[in-house]
């Protein structure tokens, strides 16, 4: 019981296809959590208010690369 | 492997110009802050490129390599889920309350959010694993040259040790970033000119493919960067999301002094936050840049390699032309240095603010500081080389080491969120949380055979001893006293950091 628990084992019937689409969503919901800070908190301390300082679209070109990869392979 | 008289020069010229440039920068030190922080004028790009080349040494280099041979493109996930989310969740949570907070240490985040236990058992925890881990890495790296280049082992580690110790004595956390900028550009170098002759050599990326899948079924997952939950490897799905996703790559970028030192460095809290993201796209190309190696080295060699961290020397035998061996010596050498002088700078740092102006002189003036802290490189430079050897008589200390270490990752960031989001969680209440989770960690490590069906689940092992250190945190927190809210102003998420009270309750904190 408690191997099966510390072990995960219940997932062990999830597929691949599965574990991947959790693993997307966890991307997805970093992204949304990014989004979830005001502007005025991304861009303190930015010597000026340019869009490619908005630290919430670095996020969406960071959190693409996995998302990619991990959809391909 | 002979290195021709070009390489020399490169090799000079390599090591040259580090030096020049660390004892250049060494007239901008005037301060313990200019030192510890390169006197917090670090910009988001620097600072990007030295968290990645930090977190990659030479035996990773090699390692790494060894693993993807083994066991395919899963072990990709240490760099790829085990960085993004984490830096995320560090550039817009972690960093900006401690860059705010103007600490130097984490444990003296720690210290300001809970007492003064706390912050020195992390404190003390942290010196004893880099103090230690030092004189591995040198060991382990001496081989490493030695193997590669036929040099002998007390030159490569003498010679290491002396250059590393000049730029990192005389110009601090800016001559340790600086060179590191530098020495990720030369890391990249290196690894591509072997990537593009070796895939050169199989026919292509697709050539690779067939290459391995050809090779028999126990290779149809070389390629699959998500494992079954019931594999036998250490790298199942699972264990990589909750483990490694969940705890074990936060706990790296949130607590991990080396790693964090450089952004509390930066000019502003908002390159602060930038540098982690910017390094995160750094770090999606280190596992192209380790790990195709070794599937170059599966394809070119065949699967009969008994020692996987052999293939990357075989195959700088194999495909490196005359004159390309002086670049990957130098590739190797900026992955070593640049490892151990962040290493150095970050407990020299721990040994300063959190030991010696704590407990040995509290009275000391900033130039004694500065001068302890300089002191203190050069002590352990020399600790490390001295007992560098030592390693070989007690096999598995390297892993006895990172396993040891391991234990406090999960604890340690468990009582950093609830530090961060929860204003009740109590001093005494996170200390007990902290020394739960690691007691639970070692048992279950010592009762690994009985309690996981994998043989090696640190993964599984991280995740639960966070989950222990979270509860046992929340409960003890509920039985003792917490701190007032006016010492937790700037500490605390959603307590204000804004306004002067704020800024004066933080000035307040930094002198007790």
């Amino acid at each position: 019981m408690i191997k099966s628990i510390l072990d995960f084992q219940w997932a062990h019937a999830l597929s691949l296809s599965t574990a991947k689409l959790l693993f997307m969503l966890f991307f997805l919901f970093i992204i949304v959590f990014a989004w979830s800070f005001k502007r005025d908190y991304v861009y303190k301390g930015a010597p000026d208010q340019k869009l490619w300082r908005d630290l919430r679209i670095w996020v969406i070109v960071v959190m693409s690369i996995p998302m990619g990869l991990y959809w391909y392979f | 492997m002979i290195l021709a008289p070009i390489d020399y020069v490169i090799v000079a010229i390599y090591l040259i110009g580090i030096l020049f440039l660390g004892i250049y920068l060494s007239r901008y030190i005037r301060s313990s802050s200019d030192y510890f922080l390169a006197g917090r004028m670090l910009p988001f790009w620097a600072i990007g490129m030295s968290i990645v080349v930090t977190d990659i040494g030479a035996t990773d280099m090699v390692g790494l390599a060894g693993q993807a041979y083994r066991y395919g493109i899963a072990v990709a996930n240490f760099d790829w889920l085990g960085s993004f989310p984490a830096m995320v969740i560090a550039a817009f949570v972690f960093i900006p309350y401690y860059w705010r907070a103007g600490i130097y240490t984490i444990p003296e985040y720690l210290g300001r959010r809970f007492n003064t236990t706390v912050r020195t058992t992390q404190s003390v925890i942290w010196i004893l694993f880099i103090a230690l881990d030092l004189g591995v890495i040198f060991y382990a790296s001496g081989l490493l040259l030695q193997q590669l280049m036929g040099m002998d082992y007390w030159t490569a580690v003498i010679m290491t040790a002396t250059i590393i110790g000049i730029y990192t004595y005389c110009g601090g956390l800016s001559a340790v970033v600086l060179t590191d900028v530098v020495q990720l550009v030369i890391m990249f170098v290196g690894a591509v000119a072997i990537i593009i002759l070796g895939l050169w050599e199989v026919g292509g990326w697709n050539g690779l493919v067939n290459t391995i899948h050809g090779m028999g079924p126990e290779y149809s997952n070389h390629f699959n960067l998500l494992l079954p939950a019931d594999t036998k490897t250490p790298y199942p799905w699972t264990g990589i999301l909750f483990g490694l996703g969940f705890v074990m790559s936060i706990a790296y970028f949130v607590g991990n002094q080396t790693i964090v030192q450089r952004t509390l460095g930066a000019k502003s809290e908002w390159d602060a936050k930038a540098s982690m993201l910017f390094g995160a796209l750094f770090k999606a190309l280190i596992p192209v840049l380790v790990i195709t190696p070794g599937l170059i080295g599966l394809a070119l060699l065949g699967g009969a390699v008994e020692d996987g961290d052999t293939v990357i020397p075989a195959l700088i035998g194999k495909l490196l032309p005359p004159g390309m061996a002086g670049l990957m010596f130098v590739a190797f050498l900026a992955a070593l240095m640049s490892s151990i002088d962040s290493l150095l700078n970050s407990v020299a740092v721990l040994w300063t603010k959190d030991i010696y102006e704590k407990f040995i002189r509290p009275q000391a003036s900033d130039k004694e500081l500065l001068y302890v802290g300089r002191i203190f490189i050069l002590v352990l430079l020399v600790f490390a080389v001295r007992t560098s050897t030592l390693s070989q008589q007690f096999e598995g200390m390297y892993t006895f080491i990172q396993t040891l270490f391991s234990f406090f990752q999960g604890p340690t960031l468990a009582i950093l969120l609830l530090g961060i989001f929860w204003k009740r969680c109590a001093p005494w209440g996170a200390f007990i949380g902290l020394v739960s989770g690691i007691c639970s960690a070692g048992l279950m490590h010592y009762h690994k055979a009985s309690l996981f069906t994998i043989s090696d689940p640190f993964l599984f092992v991280s995740f639960w001893s966070f989950l222990v250190g979270f509860v046992v945190t929340i409960v003890a927190s509920l039985f003792t006293a917490p701190r007032p809210d006016k010492e937790l102003y700037g500490l605390v998420y959603g307590m204000v950091m804004e306004d002067e009270q704020a800024q004066q309750a933080l000035k307040e904190q930094a002198h007790d």
